[in-house]
């Protein structure tokens, strides 16, 4: 096998590992491992993308799923929504507790993670039962690296802020 | 001397919550956040119009009205992002 069909099958086996760890779990060289990834970019094998100053890289099947991941894990409500339901199916009223959070905030976020397609909605007698829709490995090694700045977790706290004040009033 | 420091800080403050308010408007595309966004830079440029005179020869009293409106407006600004439905 040649470094390159490794690189690629390691990719496979971790979607959405970021460049930092692939260069530590496979033992290559930054320099190396660049060309690599920018030849199997370019051979439309692979998709990658930077967040907080990190580049995630997924395998080209993940294209559809990568971006709206990303999008949602650059909010830290969203970010601890995902890793819930990691957990098990919850419904809004046990996510909010959980949070410490507003039912309100808490509608504003799912819609948010459902117009991403990354939650499945079910009815569940007078409730709604939400889950996750994507790989759970693939969320939770995402958001394990993910390491926002401070201006990130000021700007989600303000938005939790102007949603928890219009409380009811928000429109979805 | 230190009124000048406290200013220069007020207005690095709100420069700052500008932009993070910014950030959170590009994440969340709420309207009620550019009015925070808006409300913080006024400030901002409040502050500023307050210290002029110390380097452009600009009468306190019409500085004294300018700030006082904005002072208004920031306040404005502040209340329509509270009910301001997004």
């Amino acid at each position: 096998m040649t470094h390159r069909e490794e690189i690629l099958q390691y990719i496979y086996k971790n979607p959405g590992i970021t460049f930092r760890r692939l260069a530590e779990e496979l033992g290559i060289g930054i320099g190396n491992l660049q060309y690599h990834l920018y030849q199997l970019e370019k051979e439309n094998k692979i998709v990658s993308k930077k967040l907080g100053g990190k580049r995630y890289i997924f395998p080209k099947e993940f294209e559809k799923e990568y971006e709206p991941l990303l999008i949602a894990i650059s909010n830290e409500t969203q970010r601890k929504i995902l890793l819930l339901l990691a957990e098990r199916e919850m419904n809004q009223r046990e996510i909010a507790e959980k949070l410490r959070l507003t039912q309100a905030t808490i509608n504003y976020h799912m819609n948010v993670l459902n117009k991403l397609g990354l939650i499945d909605r079910r009815k569940q007698g007078r409730n709604v039962v939400y889950s996750l829709k994507c790989d759970i490995e693939v969320i939770v090694r995402v958001i394990s690296e993910y390491r926002p700045k401070l201006w990130d977790k000021l700007a989600d706290k303000l938005i939790d802020l102007m949603l928890t004040l219009k409380g009811g009033e928000l429109n979805d | 001397m230190i009124d000048i420091i406290l200013d220069v800080a007020i207005i690095g403050i709100a420069l700052f919550l500008s932009f993070v308010s910014w950030i959170a408007y590009k994440k969340s595309g709420m309207k009620s956040i550019l009015f925070l966004l808006l409300a913080f830079l006024l400030f901002g440029i409040k502050k500023t119009l307050e210290n002029l005179h110390i380097i452009a020869g600009i009468k306190e009293s019409t500085l004294d009205i300018v700030a006082t409106v904005l002072e208004l407006m920031i306040l404005l600004l502040f209340f329509i992002a509270v009910v301001k439905m997004d």
